[in-house]
């Protein structure tokens, strides 16, 4: 049986209805409609989240992509990245794509 | 007594990418062949907890489903083993060790271990990987044009051991080449149950959000199957821990 998982992707290349994951830092919450804007550097998503996490904190989430007003993420899986090394991890991203 | 084999890191990919080799002798493993020729005894992989984990009535089995971005892959342990889930949770990040193995054509892990790591071991083991796929590539690309030159496995081997190589690399890309061969004359056959199960799980997916799909909605987007078949494979669905029912008649992917 064919099993689902999230792939990883950039913000930037998002589309509608893909079940993505995506590693970036939290610049934004809103508490009252319980959602985060989450920035990978390639750009900002509004995510709607189960848990609210603190602007600065680097998260992965991991849901399906809507359009609702632009492309948000929902179902969202966040894990605590906590003393993640993001500039190692563009670095390898960057390695693994020259492959 | 049975060699025991160092863990190969590997992304979830390459499991399910590769071939389940199931070796007769009692003193030989079974090994995952990757489609990139590497031989597999124990895998280490990092990945994500996508479900909590699932551990039977009797403790007697337990099941875990880990990604890592390039793919997601069941990881089971049996017995005395089946405790070492416990502990664990949904979106915790992972380290395992297991054997490649399958269970009704579905590659998966057998555990011997499994921990939490801190985040930045899913970049370590990326960069590992990384580096170990580049190093066999370039072997293996030697390793076929020896085969090439001599059109022979008996002489590769002995060209290969003259010029400093390993001769079993030649054995491996002649065994991954009948693998594929194998695989293109093999017809495609698709399990009805199988393809049902995949059918409710894109329902589930796609008509589902955090409320999850009414059983009736299932079965009324499902018009080319019976009921009953529909009800057995929600039940196997469940039991394989594909799926909840938080409330009675109402399922989420898990």
């Amino acid at each position: 049986m064919k099993r689902t998982f999230p792939r990883e992707k950039n913000v930037s290349d998002l589309t509608e209805k893909e079940y993505v994951a995506l590693i970036g830092t939290v610049v934004g919450r809103d508490d009252k409609d319980y959602s985060l804007m989450v920035d990978d550097g390639t750009g900002t998503i509004k995510v709607l989240a189960e848990k609210i996490f603190e602007v600065g904190n680097v998260v992965c989430c991991m849901g399906k992509t809507e359009r609702l007003a632009g492309i948000v993420l929902t179902n969202v899986l966040i894990v605590d990245m906590e003393d993640f090394d993001r500039e190692l991890y563009a670095r390898l991203r960057a390695m693994e794509a020259g492959e | 007594m049975m060699k025991r084999f160092p863990a190969s890191r590997m992304l979830l990919e390459e499991l399910h990418g590769g071939y389940i080799m199931r070796k007769e002798g009692d003193f030989e493993h079974n090994y995952l062949l990757t489609s990139e020729g590497r031989k597999i005894y124990r895998v280490k992989s990092v990945g994500v907890l996508l479900s909590e984990p699932a551990i039977s009535e009797d403790g007697a089995y337990s099941s875990v489903v880990v990604a890592d971005f390039s793919e997601a892959a069941r990881c089971v342990a049996f017995r005395e083993e089946a405790v070492m889930v416990e502990g664990l949770r949904r979106g915790d990040i992972v380290q395992l060790v297991g054997h490649p193995t399958e269970w009704r054509e579905e590659k998966q892990i057998a555990l011997e271990a499994i921990g939490k790591v801190p985040p930045n071991m899913i970049t370590l083991h990326r960069v590992e990987v990384l580096t170990e796929r580049r190093i066999h590539k370039a072997s293996l690309d030697d390793a076929v044009m020896l085969l090439e030159e001599t059109k022979n496995v008996r002489k590769a081997r002995e060209e290969a051991k003259l010029r400093g190589m390993d001769p079993e690399i030649i054995e491996i890309v002649d065994e991954l080449k009948l693998q594929k061969e194998r695989e293109e004359e093999e017809p495609l056959v698709v399990d009805k149950e199988d393809f049902l199960k995949g059918k409710i799980m894109d329902i589930i997916i796609n008509l589902g959000g955090d409320m999850g799909v009414e059983y009736d909605t299932i079965v009324g987007q499902l018009t080319d199957f019976k009921e009953d078949e529909i009800d057995k494979a929600v039940h196997d669905l469940l039991a394989e821990g594909e799926i909840f029912e938080p409330r009675i008649n109402r399922f989420v992917r898990v």
